[in-house]
């Protein structure tokens, strides 16, 4: 074993995980340079040890109890920002629609006239043949 | 999974509205959830704060629970999204951590390992608890997060990569980059 895969396995050999205990232990036995590394991870894995445990305040679970028929279920609610984001987009979208709307209407419109005035272009043209043919102006 | 697990059995009464469950889940599971919380942000009244609010979620998001999973691990990572979250509240607002407890008197959370008697092993005792849990405080939070359930609450690589929704092999790496930043940290000081 070289001395990085020995160091490799400390947070495992800390742990009690390490399967292969009798090779990392040989290695440090002849490497005195991870033998300090291991005393230096030792000694700051119990010294992490010494800060205790706290018990949560006497009563916690009844607090808990409590407090879940305290507080409503939260509902779908979004903030007034996604809200206002909504309601602008629809709004633009709605003006949009009116344009193209207006827009396809005029454009009807326009085609509708058009075909009128060439329909009575039409008809001006009848006429005039009609004047023509009966010599008249 | 579920036939083993006894909390997944209290998890099918909860989703059924037994609060009796919930209670003996809080019972089972405070002192971890409530330590995780309280050596990730520093504050005992804010931490029993959360703590309350990860169990409210549990019983509420009873009916999400898939026991394929040790409990645990779905328990933890409520209470690792939730500190995370409390991290994002505070630095939108601004908030400092309340200096960690110091007066017995005020202090009603038990320790569970008393310091010596000695008032001067004690108060020396106590700052050295105290610069460790600011050095564990001010870590990066998935590595505070892995120290905490790994040295702590005992978890297991696979189990804290659950948590943390990573690799088991990036568990170990977390792990080695928070040990030499604590080493670096607290050098000397025990």
């Amino acid at each position: 074993m070289t001395c990085k895969e020995a160091q490799a396995k400390f947070q495992e050999r800390l742990d009690g995980r390490l399967t292969d205990v009798t090779g990392f232990d040989a290695h440090l036995a002849g490497c005195a340079a991870c033998r300090q590394a291991w005393a230096e991870e030792l000694a700051l894995w119990d010294a992490l040890g010494r800060v205790p445990a706290l018990t949560p305040s006497f009563g916690f679970a009844e607090r808990t109890l409590r407090r879940l028929h305290e507080t409503p279920q939260r509902t779908w609610v979004w903030p007034v920002w996604r809200w206002a984001t909504v309601a602008g987009a629809l709004m633009v979208l709605g003006v949009a629609g009116v344009w193209v709307q207006h827009q396809w209407t005029g454009q009807q419109a326009a085609r509708v006239y058009a075909s009128a005035q060439t329909d009575q272009l039409e008809d001006f043209d009848v006429i005039a043949v009609l004047h023509e043919l009966n010599g008249e102006p | 999974m579920a036939a083993n697990d006894p909390d997944a059995a209290l998890m099918t009464r909860i989703r059924a509205g037994d609060e009796a469950a919930l209670r003996e889940l809080i019972e089972r599971h405070q002192r971890g959830v409530f330590n995780l919380i309280y050596r990730s942000i520093g504050d005992a009244w804010e931490a029993e704060d959360l703590a309350q609010r990860v169990f409210i979620q549990v019983f509420r998001s009873a009916d999400r629970y898939e026991p394929t999973a040790k409990f645990t691990t779905w328990l933890y990572t409520i209470t690792h999204n939730l500190i995370r979250n409390e991290y994002r509240r505070r630095q939108r607002r601004g908030a400092e951590s309340l200096e960690a407890l110091t007066n017995d008197e005020e202090n009603p959370w038990q320790m569970a390992d008393p310091a010596a008697t000695d008032p001067g092993r004690q108060a020396a005792e106590r700052e050295l608890q105290e610069r460790i849990r600011a050095a564990i405080e001010e870590l990066p939070q998935a590595q505070r997060t892995a120290v905490i359930l790994c040295r702590y609450e005992g978890l297991a690589y696979e189990e804290i990569a659950g948590v943390l929704g990573c690799s088991v092999a990036a568990v170990k790496s977390l792990l080695h980059r928070a040990r030499a930043t604590l080493k670096a940290k607290l050098r000397g000081c025990y």
